[in-house]
């Protein structure tokens, strides 16, 4: 069965199809997961609560073509939830934080970080076209905002990671 | 222009292609599912969940019940009159502020100058009750919350069923309901928007005061069987919370009838004062095929006398008769109960067909009642199973004897008639009731 008509039937409440689509979407949504999250288990649990948001919400979703952008925007919010719960969690224990440790770390490391210090709408752009391969138009329309914006949006936000990327070469000679 | 960049973010995308997906994640894909299917079969009667903000209204007026010596009590506490006008009509919520049992919360979120202000809660193993607040100077006053997501300490969405009320004068209550079988918390997130406020979002956090609401409990074990028109029940058990009683009822695999709900069940005192079904809110939920539980407005703060179980009509049809088929090309009922139940009218937009059926209530008790005639589910010709898209639900029609209640389905008209499920009807069977609880 196509993906069309997978979206189809698990709108109409089959929940065999949604799981089906679920095994289309989970390489890519668990790959999601592990970049915001870094570790496995946190990545698990963040697929478990992807499948439970997505199955309750299915119904709202209008456009079946957007499945795999919607669910991967429910996943993008779950983890920058958690990052941030999780930030909150370390700043209230000491302990915790690495103060002052300055390790080397390679090129991927420092993007990543970069990308996660992005403020969140133009996260989700890098997400949608870096990860996900998908094209201006098809970003304007899963985020519903014209294709100027999203052609800004871009722009703010590799300007924004060039920027942090060249900081943090900096600090380290 | 930002070629390197670009490249980077390709080589960090290839990193995690590379890594492996490990073999759990099915598991954890297929656990997701579960939770999600359990959460929305389960619960049933709620007022606000999904509905539109005039059904919601329509269900405020039938269903508030207002108890004025309470009311005059509440409003001469300082601060506490708004929580009078939403919790009028349940004596548990009314008795449990009286004994304050409740929390100051105090927290709240700002945004484009509206203020989402979490003001007390009451909570126990088996729900939680929040009292909001919605201040500012654009408010929309016919506004309800919407897409409301209740968080627990670790993040993860609480697994109940929610039921809101659209709030007067700024005021309102979200229910969490756990059913019997919850945690509570011990802090909770509150994230929600308001409708018809554009791009407004609110986030509220705050902790679950332990000591004050874990452990508030009294079960008492009844396993009492009773026979009605040949139908056997058997009330099992009253589990007394401060939010709600539970009460489990079984019903008996051989019965020709399904029960489908009780008129008038309630708890009685000596002194014949009665707790009712909680009517603005979740009111029970199916444990499986033949066992319910029933929620009551509490007693919890009343630990001594006697306690009776009474009721006296419970609606109820034949097994046999529960499938309704509907020819929709030449829109007639091929198939229905008995006269009670007319094809009122059809309305055919685009693949939609939105079914409208009047139902005669001929009893007192249907009075200023309304209630879902149909389950979500309906089968064409072939047997292939759909789901409802649109809200199910029921108005009063043009004479006061008449409900409408309307089902939508896909236009499946050229599959052959359709079926539909009756999971409530105005048949009744009729049997004083009362049994000593305690």
């Amino acid at each position: 069965m196509d993906t069309l008509k997978l979206v189809k039937a698990a709108k109409k409440g089959d929940t065999a199809a949604f799981e089906m689509l679920l095994h289309q979407e989970k390489a890519k949504l668990y790959r999601i997961a592990l970049s915001y999250l870094k570790n496995e288990q946190d990545a698990l649990e963040a697929i478990q609560e992807t499948a439970f948001r997505a199955l309750k919400h299915i119904k709202k979703l209008r456009n079946p073509t957007y499945f795999s952008t919607w669910i991967t925007r429910i996943m993008m919010n779950y983890c920058m939830d958690e990052c941030r719960r999780q930030q909150r969690i370390s700043a209230d224990d000491s302990s915790l934080q690495e103060i002052g440790e300055k390790e080397e770390k390679d090129l991927r490391l420092q993007m990543e970080e970069a990308v996660q210090q992005l403020e969140p709408k133009l996260q989700e752009i890098i997400i949608l076209k870096y990860f996900q391969d998908l094209t201006i138009e098809q970003i304007a329309a899963a985020v519903n905002r014209p294709t100027g914006t999203i052609k800004t949006w871009l722009h703010q936000a590799l300007k924004q990671l060039r920027q942090a990327l060249a900081k943090e070469g900096n600090d380290h000679v | 222009m930002y070629k390197r960049e670009e490249e980077q973010l390709m080589k960090m995308k290839q990193y995690y292609d590379q890594t492996a997906i490990p073999e759990q994640l099915d598991s954890y894909i297929h656990a997701g599912v579960q939770q999600a299917k359990k959460h929305r079969r389960r619960c049933f009667q709620t007022v606000a969940m999904g509905s539109t903000a005039a059904a919601i209204i329509l269900l405020l007026l039938v269903s508030i019940r207002v108890s004025p010596a309470f009311a005059n009590y509440m409003s001469q506490l300082p601060g506490m009159e708004r929580i009078v006008a939403v919790i009028q009509g349940d004596k548990g919520l009314e008795s449990a502020i009286d004994h304050d049992y409740i929390q100051i919360v105090g927290k709240s979120d700002t945004d484009k100058g509206i203020t989402f202000k979490v003001d007390e809660m009451i909570a126990d193993d088996a729900k939680i009750v929040i009292f909001y607040s919605i201040s500012g100077d654009h408010v929309n006053p016919d506004g309800i919350l919407e897409e409301t997501q209740i968080l627990d300490e670790r993040g993860k969405e609480i697994h109940a069923m929610y039921s809101g009320m659209a709030h007067r004068d700024g005021k309102g209550r979200i229910d969490i309901d756990f059913g019997h079988e919850g945690k509570l918390p011990e802090q909770l997130s509150i994230k929600t928007r308001l409708t018809g406020q554009s791009n407004t979002t609110f986030e509220v956090n705050f902790p679950v005061n332990q000591a004050k609401f874990a452990n508030q409990k009294e079960t008492i074990a009844l396993n009492e069987t009773v026979i009605v028109e040949g139908q056997k029940l058997t009330f099992k058990e009253l589990i007394i919370y401060p939010t709600k009683m539970a009460l489990r009822v079984h019903y008996d695999e051989e019965n020709t009838k399904e029960l489908f709900a009780f008129d008038d069940l309630a708890i009685e005192n000596e002194a014949g004062e009665a707790w009712a079904v909680i009517k603005n809110g979740v009111s029970g939920m199916e444990v499986n095929d033949t066992e319910e539980l029933l929620y009551l407005q509490s007693n919890y703060f009343i630990k001594d006398g006697p306690l009776y179980l009474t009721f006296s009509s419970i609606r109820a049809l034949d097994k046999d008769k529960r499938e309704v088929v509907l020819d929709l090309e030449n829109e007639r009922l091929i198939k229905r109960p008995d006269d009670k139940l007319e094809l009122y009218k059809i309305d055919k937009i685009n693949q939609v067909a939105q079914l409208e059926f009047l139902v005669k209530r001929t009893d007192k008790f249907d009075r200023n009642h309304f209630y879902s005639v149909f389950d979500w589910q309906y089968q064409d010709h072939d047997g292939n199973t759909y789901e409802t898209d649109g809200a199910t639900g029921s108005h009063n029609g043009a004479e006061a004897e008449d409900m409408i209640t309307y089902f939508s389905v896909e236009n499946v008209g050229d599959k052959g008639p359709i079926t539909i499920r009756i999971k409530d009807y105005p048949t009744r069977i009729k049997q004083a009731v009362k049994l000593k609880v305690r």
